[in-house]
């Protein structure tokens, strides 16, 4: 029996199938967190962060999960909704931005501005999720899109809003980008109105819909939701579970996003007006 | 806080009420582990744990451990056992109650295990809220378990075990977060006993995306009356 199985085990570790990296079960198949932080600092040095220009209240499209394999259309869709709207001021997607490696050219494309069908050149900030590692899919992302860990801001004429994007996508943050960040978020708070953190993997476990899908570790995951919370952050935005979520925790709203990938029951993507007041969220179902 | 204060007297006095109780035989069990997080970097934990028996069948497990990354843990878990000649069947209820930063956690639930020469597994589920800085959430029912291989054949003396677990006792996790655990127990004689294992917590296994998480070492010394 032993025998029987012992190649095909290793078949599957060796291999994987075409969609799943069966071997990302047991050891990372690429660079690990603490890599790919360390490279996205070496991008990132050197370059101004980004700045977003937008008035005291603004809008910013988000989306989560695209999952891009075969068809991009729910994305297409987004990006139509999102370079046409002329109040919105940039977007983020959440990470999955593909289902497997080798999509990523598709992806962009789907998000693409094309001057024949949209009116507004939006930037868009891309997160880093669990999908875009699988074999090896880390060298393509920071290729064709950049670091995994980065911040930008939004000014507008009285003040600063604070972005922050995390690499969750190998289930923890890491040495480095754990440090990183605490010291980052906690010396910077206070020059900003409202702190965003948008990541792939959400922080909460409440309800069956991920299944196996993981989450971080669960004093990991205390030891962040804490300091979040002293640190007042205003919204974390969050994917991967596929399935929306919206919870208050310790005075700090977390939202996951559906996802938006073709083959989800229910794609959606959510517009948040962002005031002085805080943030309002306007969920879009997309309908073909 | 006061709350968990509360509650971890409660529960010492109960582990005290049930230890003074009309005790068949027990023991006591010292334990220290050591090892590195990739978030919060060298810990290291201490705990004691009393078992007793009060019949054949009825046990309680019992204790606390403190680990430097700032949690404070107390856990009970109650069984009743079967011994069989080719194993032992068990049912146990588990209690736990953990602190770290603002944040408080209880975790309750019920499992079965089942124990031969060779292998050995448990399985349950349990329900964990945790609360703190004014907000609450409830986990919903969540599968815990462990599952074990003997090395070499159960024996008094000697035993080498190889164990896959999310339920560590004051280290419940959630399903998807396994803990490897190579463990050695050593009998000097019926009193005395000494554990020693290394284990290893990696993160993202089943987001297929493995990355390494926590690795340490623990020692047990255990006196039984």
């Amino acid at each position: 029996m032993v025998r029987r199985l012992f190649p095909i085990v290793l078949c599957l570790l060796g291999c994987g199938c075409s969609q799943l990296d069966i071997k990302g079960f047991v050891m990372p198949t690429g660079d690990g967190v603490q890599l790919r932080f360390e490279q996205s600092v070496a991008m990132n040095e050197g370059l101004k962060a980004a700045t977003v220009e937008a008035e005291e209240n603004y809008l910013f499209y988000a989306a989560a999960d695209p999952h891009i394999y075969h068809t991009q259309n729910n994305v297409g869709l987004f990006n139509d909704a999102f370079r046409n709207d002329g109040g919105a001021s940039f977007g983020v997607i959440l990470g999955d931005c593909t289902d497997v490696r080798n999509n990523l050219p598709n992806y962009l494309r789907a998000l693409a501005f094309d001057p024949q069908r949209h009116t507004y050149d939006h930037k868009i900030f891309h997160i880093l999720g669990n999908h875009d590692v699988y074999f090896n899919g880390w060298v393509d992302f920071k290729r064709l899109i950049g670091p995994s860990v980065y911040w930008f801001e939004v000014a507008f004429p009285e003040g600063k809003d604070l972005f922050i994007s995390l690499d969750t996508a190998t289930g923890t943050l890491g040495r480095d980008q754990t440090e990183w960040f605490r010291s980052f978020l906690a010396s910077n708070r206070s020059n900003y109105r409202h702190c965003f953190i948008l990541t792939h993997m959400n922080l909460f476990y409440t309800d069956g819909s991920q299944r196996t899908s993981g989450n971080m570790p669960i004093e990991e995951t205390f030891a962040l939701v804490d300091f979040l919370g002293r640190q007042r952050v205003t919204l974390v935005l969050q994917g991967h579970d596929h399935h929306r979520e919206e919870l208050s925790y310790g005075g700090v709203e977390y939202r996951v996003l559906g996802a938006i990938a073709d083959k989800a029951d229910d794609p959606e993507y959510l517009k948040v007006n962002v005031s002085p007041q805080g943030v309002e969220l306007e969920w879009q179902y997309i309908t073909q | 806080m006061i709350r968990f204060r509360h509650i971890l007297l409660a529960l010492l006095l109960l582990a005290t009420t049930t230890l003074g109780a009309r005790a068949q035989s027990g023991g006591l069990w010292l334990g220290v582990r050591a090892g590195h997080n990739v978030v919060f970097g060298g810990f290291s934990a201490l705990h004691v744990r009393a078992i007793q028996r009060f019949a054949d069948n009825l046990a309680v497990d019992a204790g606390v451990q403190y680990n430097t990354i700032g949690r404070t843990a107390v856990e009970a878990r109650p069984s009743y056992s079967l011994e069989f000649a080719w194993g032992r069947v068990s049912a146990e209820a588990l209690l736990a109650f953990a602190n770290q930063t603002s944040i408080n956690t209880l975790s309750a639930g019920v499992g079965a295990g089942l124990s031969t020469r060779w292998v050995g597994a448990k399985v349950g589920c349990y329900y964990r809220m945790f609360g703190g800085q004014g907000g609450q959430i409830v986990e919903p029912l969540n599968l815990y378990y462990e599952f074990s291989a003997n090395l070499l054949p159960r024996r008094e003396e000697w035993k080498l075990q190889l164990l896959a677990t999310n339920c560590e006792m004051f280290e419940i996790e959630r399903h998807y977060q396994p803990t490897f655990i190579v463990e050695c127990h050593h009998n000097p004689n019926s009193a005395l006993g000494i554990s020693f294992g290394l284990g290893c917590k990696p993160a993202g296994m089943f987001n297929l995306s493995a990355d390494y998480y926590q690795s340490f070492a623990k020692m047990e010394v255990s006196y039984r009356w």
